[in-house]
């Protein structure tokens, strides 16, 4: 049952205890799946932030006044709970006595034993599975990514199949030498992509090629030519798995792929603004002109940029080019500050920590590089905090313990490693003599 | 113990031409109180809900409610539960301008000097002409009948203006307040608020402080600030909440007031959704 109205999920403290009213518990609101009625009685369970700060209030029963307030992202948590009543309607208006307390210990994600429903045979909605704000998707979907990039199809069936349950079909496409593999999951609500990035020389320097040209124009909004005929690339697989264009689709992807995939999100909210796209990218560079980045805030979707990954920052602004451009004095790279980030991104710390609407600063020495490998086609050494893998140690640190939709048992599978087989009878299109230029 | 009674709103704009614009949602929430424990049963909120509602063009909606309990001590709230849900009203007339064109009302109470003024947020635009309200009669007697039932047993919290307030003549660095008079009915824990008050530099003294027992015409005030009053000036008042129900609710002029993000719809910091 729903008990307030918030904009934002956070974490804070509350005082239950109506004989030891200083005692303070923890606790964090989640968001209600939609549909979920409210808890009509009185409760102690609302958020202070509702209070008129016209007028001081004394601290009674319910969240802590003083307590740091620290944002969650409200996903629901990973148990299943019995919606039978348990409790009184006392308690939760005037508190609680201490000895009908319930010792931390024996919650389980906040929950008595009791109260948690045993794990049904799933089918995973499209809503639960491309639910981006959830940490458990944004680390499932990493890891998923970084195993199309070993081709480790044994774990991605093993992880996708029984998570989505019955209903869907989960496909994996093997990459070209320019294009990426993809993975594709359909079930009769929508469709889920995962897209993965650069493998090869052949692909940097085609869109290191693409970058030092503005955004190109693709009908409606401008972007690369390269990245387009990727996005194409895309479609096709979707085609072929059989997706339903008028239905749901959630993008997910590294680097190169993301912004490919965030092309086609782009091309289909063009095509129809009604249609519901969500999307989840990794280390995402600029994506192109203001047009294509108005088209993806029809959508609905989250860019995480670590806070050393400049591939996110590229190409660069104007503020930044400048001191650049006067050493270089190249024209070529005056096309660069046309290229726009994408929105609804975060910049993700070391820790895993997300500060809203920021990207990496790219400091003056770094760009110079960067500016002389693409103008000289060379190849440019490896990004670590790029790598798909690097946002999945963030994302863990983040998301110690699993949330909604994830179940312990799948949450403990992306992190097990004895399932990195390679499957000798996928075919590998890769050119394994090719250097690795971007490890993405 | 009162409540305060908030309606919860939600708008989207909804542009035909797609090229040029996009649709944005947003919310915001209007409040009034009680002055006894309300609840969705007891209380007439749905009506003010419903006549609020018919005020609304048909791109905005009123989405749920809260009802907060509080007891009043001094001039502090102690919150004592809420309860909320959800409504769906959603508004009738077929324009808006932008959400945060708003009618500003000022609703006056028949046992002080206190005054309320909040705006009606989402008006629809075509009762806003040549940059001034000039509402049209169907809209007139939609207002009316909204601000009839205001004036029928809601009201707002307000401070006791009707305190008597004595001159301050002096306040030492410690908080030792010398007055003209002792206010009536000030007794230790009390909280006295001090009023257009200046120190010796001519810098403003502000604030509500706790008062210790009166000892002559001296209080001492907790928590002072440390700003030394060499000469009679400014007023101090007992800093008292009460609420005050409306006897009369009227509109003023037009004005602008921001709507924040939407309460429902999507999650995280997204600022436009698509039109569904």
């Amino acid at each position: 049952m729903a008990v307030e109205w918030l904009r934002s999920c956070y974490q804070s403290s509350w005082h239950f205890f109506a004989d030891d009213p200083g005692r303070k518990t923890p606790g964090r609101y989640y968001f209600s799946p939609p549909g979920a009625p409210f808890y009509a009685h009185r409760h102690i369970l609302a958020s202070r932030n509702w209070l008129d700060k016209n007028w001081s209030a004394v601290q009674t029963l319910g969240e802590d006044l003083t307590e740091p307030q620290q944002w969650n992202s409200g996903g629901l948590p990973a148990v299943r709970v019995s919606t039978a009543s348990v409790g009184s309607e006392a308690c939760l208006a005037d508190g609680e006595f201490i000895l009908n307390g319930i010792p931390a210990e024996d919650l389980v994600n906040g929950f008595r034993d009791v109260c948690i429903l045993p794990t049904p045979p799933r089918t995973a909605t499209w809503e639960a599975a491309s639910d981006f704000n959830s940490c458990s998707i944004q680390l499932a979907s990493a890891r998923i990514i970084e195993w199309m990039y070993d081709a480790n199809t044994v774990s991605i069936f093993d992880f996708l199949v029984p998570f989505l349950g019955a209903g869907w079909t989960v496909v994996w496409h093997p990459p070209t030498t320019l294009f990426p593999s993809v993975t594709t999951a359909v079930c009769s609500e929508g469709t889920l992509c995962w897209v993965d990035g650069t493998v090869n020389f052949q692909q940097f320097a085609l869109q290191a090629a693409y970058a030092l040209i503005p955004p190109q124009n693709v009908g409606g909004f401008g972007t690369s030519g390269f990245w387009f005929s990727c996005s194409n690339w895309i479609n096709g697989k979707l085609a072929a798995a059989g997706f339903d264009p008028s239905k749901p689709v959630f993008f997910a992807g590294h680097s190169y792929g993301a912004v490919a995939a965030l092309v086609l999100a782009a091309r289909m909210l063009l095509a129809d603004n009604t249609r519901t796209i969500r999307f989840l990218s990794y280390g995402c560079p600029h994506v192109g002109n203001n047009a294509m980045v108005q088209l993806l805030r029809r959508g609905t979707g989250l860019q995480l940029r670590n806070d050393d990954d400049i591939v996110t920052a590229i190409p660069p602004n104007l503020e930044q080019l400048l001191p650049v451009l006067a050493v270089l004095i190249n024209p070529a790279l005056l096309s660069w500050p046309t290229w726009k980030k994408a929105p609804f991104g975060v910049m993700q710390d070391d820790n895993g920590a997300l500060t809203p609407d920021e990207e990496p600063l790219l400091d003056y020495p770094t760009l110079l590089v960067f500016a002389i490998d693409v103008l000289a086609a060379l190849p440019y050494p490896t990004v670590e905090g790029h790598t798909i893998t690097e946002y999945f140690r963030r994302i863990s640190v983040r998301c110690a313990a699993p949330e909604w939709p994830l179940t312990d048992e799948e949450y403990t599978k992306i992190f097990s490693t004895d399932l990195i087989l390679m499957n000798d009878t996928s075919p590998m299109l890769m050119n394994d003599n090719t250097p690795m230029l971007m490890n993405s | 113990m009162p409540s305060r009674c908030s309606l919860l709103f939600a708008v989207t704009t909804g542009p035909t031409d797609l090229v040029n614009a996009s649709a944005h949602s947003g919310g915001w929430s209007e409040s009034h109180w009680l002055p006894g424990i309300a609840n969705l049963a007891n209380s007439n909120l749905a009506v003010l809900a419903q006549r609020r509602a018919a005020l609304l063009p048909s791109l905005a909606q009123i989405i749920g409610y809260r009802i907060e309990i509080f007891t009043i001590s001094g001039n502090k709230l102690l919150p004592g539960g809420t309860s909320s849900g959800r409504f769906r009203y959603p508004g009738t007339w077929n324009s808006l301008n932008l959400p945060q064109d708003g009618l500003q009302e000022s609703g006056t109470t028949a046992t002080g000097p206190n005054a309320a003024r909040f705006v009606l947020r989402g008006m629809p635009d075509a009762q806003i002409a040549l940059g001034e309200y000039q509402p049209t009669t169907g809209f007139t007697s939609v207002l009316n009948s909204y601000n009839t039932l205001l004036a029928g047993g809601w009201g707002f919290a307000g401070r006791v203006l009707t305190n008597p307030s004595v001159r301050v003549m002096a306040i030492t660095i410690g908080g030792l307040a010398t007055l003209s008079a002792i206010p009536a009915g000030l007794g230790a824990g009390d909280f006295l608020r001090l009023n257009r008050v200046r120190d010796q530099s001519g810098r403003p003294v502000i604030g509500s402080f706790e008062v210790q027992a009166p000892a002559g015409l001296t209080v001492q005030l907790n928590g002072y600030t440390g700003q030394v009053v060499g000469r009679p000036n400014g007023l101090a008042r007992k800093d008292q909440i009460a609420i005050y129900l409306y006897s009369l609710v009227v509109p003023t002029r037009a004005v602008i007031r921001k709507i924040g993000r939407p309460f429902e719809q999507y999650r995280g910091r997204r600022s436009k959704r698509p039109v569904f």
